[in-house]
């Protein structure tokens, strides 16, 4: 059969047309209790899990504006090949934004220079020369670096547009407000305004807790770069990242029946006041799962007995519609004295999800006590948490068993090194972006 | 040559003094100059972190309007203020107090930060009227900055609210080592909203406001509270060692500081005209000495010249005029007993005597003859120059009275005595004959040869007595009217005194002059 190319073309087009109306094009919730069913007679701790699932955009013509804000460190060490790759990555960065992206870039070394203010990304010849023409030397003034890139955003701030900065930096800030705390603080504010701030650290020499705080807190992500040639993938994915933005401005609200309590949230920063707690996202990628950990403890029941356990509400603003959307759900508890009944009805995913959570608690903790030079404590906590992957593993048996077993040995492995001084600088950049990693469900 | 170098000294003294008189006022100029280019600059410099802090104050002020303009729509139950909170990006911590003082938000149940931001803020909850007591309100701290115009704008609206607003302001206080601003609003009801500054954000704001500017004449630093940088602009590299001067801000920030250096002024511009002007001063001056010096030497040159041509002249003349005489002489002796013939003999060798003496005075003056010493025998060597102007002395009556006591010899140079005495004597013949007699001792005296000439003349004016020893001097009056001389006579013979170790003086004799020759009697070694 031969057929016009045109006319296939044509026939494409308005499958499009006919499939765009009909796609969901919501997030989708849902909360879910590691043991839906439980012990009568007495309290549990339990997990809940709410998952957001981002829908999957379709064709680059839906793909969500950006606003981004490229901040460059060029202080003296990032002499040589350093400055070079990051310069390729910036200019990567401007190959993938079009004319409908608005794009700044500032660079500091002691000093701040806003090397091209906000504008749309129309003339890439002048962004080209501006991002080859950066020299290396000087300080690292990181904070104020990133408050001029804020400020470059806010000049077309929009709610439709993800607005991001993106920082790369080899060096512990040493000019201004300089600790991880002030760096979180920061991170807070700009992510309560809805610019979040990816994070990328360079080398072995920079400070990965300020770096984290600063992309935790504005819920941005953060990635350590051992070798500069890396520095190109991450942007890929970054922007990756950025070109495909579903839902921003996530507030996630528990309302928490009577007599449950929330203990911790897991991973995710958020406030528990009484029996609230309230959390934020700034984004959600298409297609990608995020979730919310959360322990809670649920008072003794009598069996058969179903009790409401909590209401969700997340409201957001939907990128593909533009409109400020909420989707709700509810989540219940039941007792039973079967504990067959019990194991049936376990949520094996749930369960996996949140042993992993709680052993990167830990692991955090080790990583506290190891910085405290309590070296041996910190091989204690981790090897526990080693054991309770197992012994979580065990207990749900089937393939989740031997993924947990793996990830126990992994977690073995950390104990076993973490009293060594070896590469420490650097094995503790990589430890930090992987408890990063897993608190953020980052992609990379 | 002590002389050339006193001129050379003078000439010096001449281009040195009035260079330094113009440099040191031209100095005192650049100094004043100096000054007033200081105060423009410290002008500059607080006019820079004035605006600076206006800035600063402009942002603070838009945050408290907008506030104050939003906060009366807030619904002011604690559930709709925490709402309220997550939208502020500013704002970290947030209090709502009762009319009656009492706090209602937030209250228990607290998350572990409102936990902390209770306790910190302990003193408010015991009395909130600390919160007044620091500055009424921003427009009053407006007030104060020396940008009237626009504090009168800030007051304006300020009042022009006042009626509808209640009282508001801003209050800080210290958390660990560093400050936190908070705003405080009362609501028409009563009610008191507190909402406390996110410090991260408000730093992180401030910087976006603060200028990039990497002019490389001068830095300013911002630091807060505690001491630490927050944000630097302006390329400027102080100097090690160069401090930087520092300026608090206005109030609630009066407890951080802004840091400037710069370049200093330098009068440069001035400085460079006044120095060009002073140089081109200081070659005119040298050029001008130069000129003066070569033209003085120049005249030395030539008047050594002549002197040598008059030298070469007289040496010249020495010979024929030794053959005249010699020969006169010689004639005298073999001439007959004719009175008339003998007669003009005697004028042509008396005459030829004198020229010869002449001729060795010019010669004398212009070289400086070697020192032929021998034992000469004084008196003799006095009565036999005597002898040599007696025709000329009798000739004009003048008497010649003689007291020769010295009766010694001496080891020096006859001749050089004989031209002293010549020269002493001839001035007798020449200016004192009026006086009609002469009178010439010699004795000894304090190991001392004195030789005196003492005339009957009309003496030598004190004044002049000094003078008449200095070459070709001559006193000007009667006396050396109508008679010839050469004004160096006298000056030769105090150098050949000299040469012998001895000196010549005059003393006034009244009537007359008395020219006294001392000599050592033991010549010794002299120059």
């Amino acid at each position: 059969m031969k057929q016009h190319p045109f006319t296939l073309l044509i026939i494409l087009f308005l499958t499009s047309l006919l499939a765009l109306p009909a796609q969901a094009r919501q997030i989708e919730l849902s909360a879910e209790l590691g043991t839906p069913v439980v012990e009568a007679g007495r309290a549990h701790k339990t997990f809940l899990k709410i998952s957001l699932t981002g829908f999957e955009l379709s064709g680059l013509t839906e793909r969500t504006p950006a606003n981004v804000a490229l901040v460059l460190d060029e202080s003296g060490s990032m002499t040589g090949e350093k400055l070079e790759e990051a310069k390729e990555a910036a200019l990567l960065a401007v190959d993938l934004l079009n004319e409908d992206d608005i794009l700044s870039i500032v660079s500091y070394d002691s000093h701040v220079k806003v090397l091209v203010p906000a504008t749309r990304v129309a003339d890439k010849s002048d962004i080209r020369r501006a991002i080859r023409a950066m020299k290396a030397g000087g300080q690292t003034a990181l904070f104020a670096g990133v408050s001029k890139g804020a400020r470059e955003i806010r000049k077309f701030i929009d709610k439709e547009r993800v607005n991001r900065i993106i920082l790369l930096s080899d060096g512990q800030a040493n000019v201004g407000p300089s600790t991880a705390t002030e760096l979180g603080e920061l991170g807070m504010s700009l992510g309560k305004e809805g610019i979040s701030v990816t994070t990328i650290g360079l080398g072995d020499g920079y400070n990965e807790d300020l770096m984290a705080n600063l992309a935790g807190y504005s819920d941005g992500n953060h990635a350590f770069v051992e070798d500069p040639e890396d520095l190109v993938k991450i942007f890929n994915y970054e922007f990756g990242d950025v070109l495909s933005v579903v839902a921003q401005d996530l507030l996630i609200r528990i309302e928490f029946e009577d007599g449950i309590r929330p203990l911790r949230i897991l991973g995710r920063k958020g406030e528990i006041i009484g029996r609230e707690v309230t959390t934020r996202m700034n984004q959600l990628y298409s297609d990608q799962a995020q979730y919310i950990l959360l322990e809670v403890e649920v008072p003794e029941g009598t069996a058969d007995q179903t009790r409401d356990l909590a209401r969700v509400t997340v409201s957001y603003q939907n990128m593909a519609n533009r409109q400020q959307e909420d989707v709700r759900d509810r989540v219940s508890v039941s007792y039973s004295s079967s504990s067959d009944e019990i194991a049936r009805s376990r949520n094996r995913e749930v369960v996996t999800t949140a042993t992993k959570q709680v052993a990167n608690e830990m692991s955090k903790k080790a990583l506290q006590l190891r910085d405290e030079g309590k070296r041996e404590e910190a091989q204690r906590v981790l090897n526990s948490s080693a054991d309770f992957v197992r012994s979580q593993g065990a207990m749900l048996g089937g393939e989740e068993k031997e993924q947990l077993e793996a990830f126990s040995a992994e977690v073995e492995s950390e104990a076993d090194a973490i009293t060594l001084d070896e590469d420490w600088d650097m094995r503790r950049k990589a430890i930090k972006a992987k408890q990063y990693r897993q608190d953020t469900q980052q992609t990379y | 040559m002590k002389k050339r170098h006193a001129n050379l000294l003078l000439l010096i003294a001449l281009v040195v003094l009035p260079l330094a008189l113009i440099g040191w006022q031209a100095w005192r100029l650049l100094d004043s100059e100096s000054d007033v280019q200081q105060a423009r600059y410290d002008q500059l410099v607080e006019a820079r972190l004035q605006q600076v802090d206006l800035t600063i104050q402009r942002y603070l002020e838009s945050l408290a309007g907008d506030w104050r303009e939003r906060l009366p729509a807030w619904p002011l139950d604690p559930r709709e203020v925490r709402k309220r909170l997550a939208d502020e990006v500013r704002v970290r911590h947030l209090f709502l107090l009762g009319p009656d003082n009492r706090r209602l938000f937030p209250e228990a149940p607290l998350s572990s930060d409102e936990q902390e931001f209770v306790q910190r803020l302990e003193a408010i909850w015991r009395d909130p009227s600390l919160l007044r007591s620091s500055r009424p309100d921003s427009e009053s701290e407006l007030a104060d900055t020396s940008a009237p115009a626009l504090s009168r704008v800030f007051r304006k609206s300020a009042r022009e609210s006042a009626g509808i607003q209640p009282e508001s302001g801003w209050y800080m206080w210290h958390w660990g080592a560093g400050t936190r601003l908070l705003f405080w609003w009362k609501s028409p009801g009563g009610e008191t909203l507190g909402l406390a500054l996110e410090p991260a954000r408000f730093k992180s704001d401030l910087i976006g406001l603060l200028p990039e500017d990497d002019a490389t004449d001068f830095s300013i630093r911002l630091r807060d509270a505690s001491g630490q940088e927050i944000y630097r602009w302006g390329g400027y590299e102080p100097e090690p060692g160069e401090e930087y001067h520092h300026y608090p801000l206005s109030y609630p920030l009066s407890s951080w500081t802004l840091e400037y250096a710069g370049t200093q002024p330098t009068a440069a511009a001035t400085g460079f005209g006044l120095l060009l002007l002073l140089g081109s001063l200081a070659l005119v001056l040298i050029g001008l000495a130069l000129y003066l010096y070569r033209e003085q030497t120049r005249e030395l040159r030539e008047a050594a010249r002549k002197v040598e041509f008059v030298g070469q002249v007289s040496h010249e003349l020495k010979t024929p005029l030794t053959n005249i005489r010699m020969y006169a002489e010689m004639l005298d002796e073999q001439l007959e007993d004719d009175p008339r013939q003998r007669n003009y003999l005697g004028i042509i060798i008396s005459e030829s005597q004198r020229l010869g003496r002449l001729i060795g005075n010019v010669l004398n003056f212009s070289r400086t003859p070697a020192l032929h010493l021998s034992e000469v025998d004084i008196d003799g060597l006095v009565r036999q120059t005597l002898d040599h102007f007696r025709p000329g002395f009798s000739a004009r009556g003048i008497e010649i009275h003689t007291d020769l006591q010295a009766g010694i010899s001496i080891s020096s140079d006859a001749d050089m005595l004989e031209q002293i005495l010549n020269n002493l004597l001839s001035n007798v013949e020449k200016y004192a004959s009026g006086g009609g007699a002469v009178e010439v001792t010699t004795r000894v005296a304090e190991e001392r040869l004195l030789v005196s000439v003492r005339d009957h003349g009309a003496g030598i004016p004190a004044a002049e007595r000094r003078k008449i020893f200095e070459p070709f001097y001559r006193i000007d009056n009667s006396l050396t009217e109508g008679v010839s001389g050469t004004g160096i006579g006298l000056t030769i013979a105090r150098q050949q005194a000299g040469r012998l170790g001895g000196k010549l003086v005059v003393s006034d004799a009244a009537p007359g002059a008395r020219f006294t020759l001392t000599l050592p009697l033991d010549r010794g070694e002299s120059a």
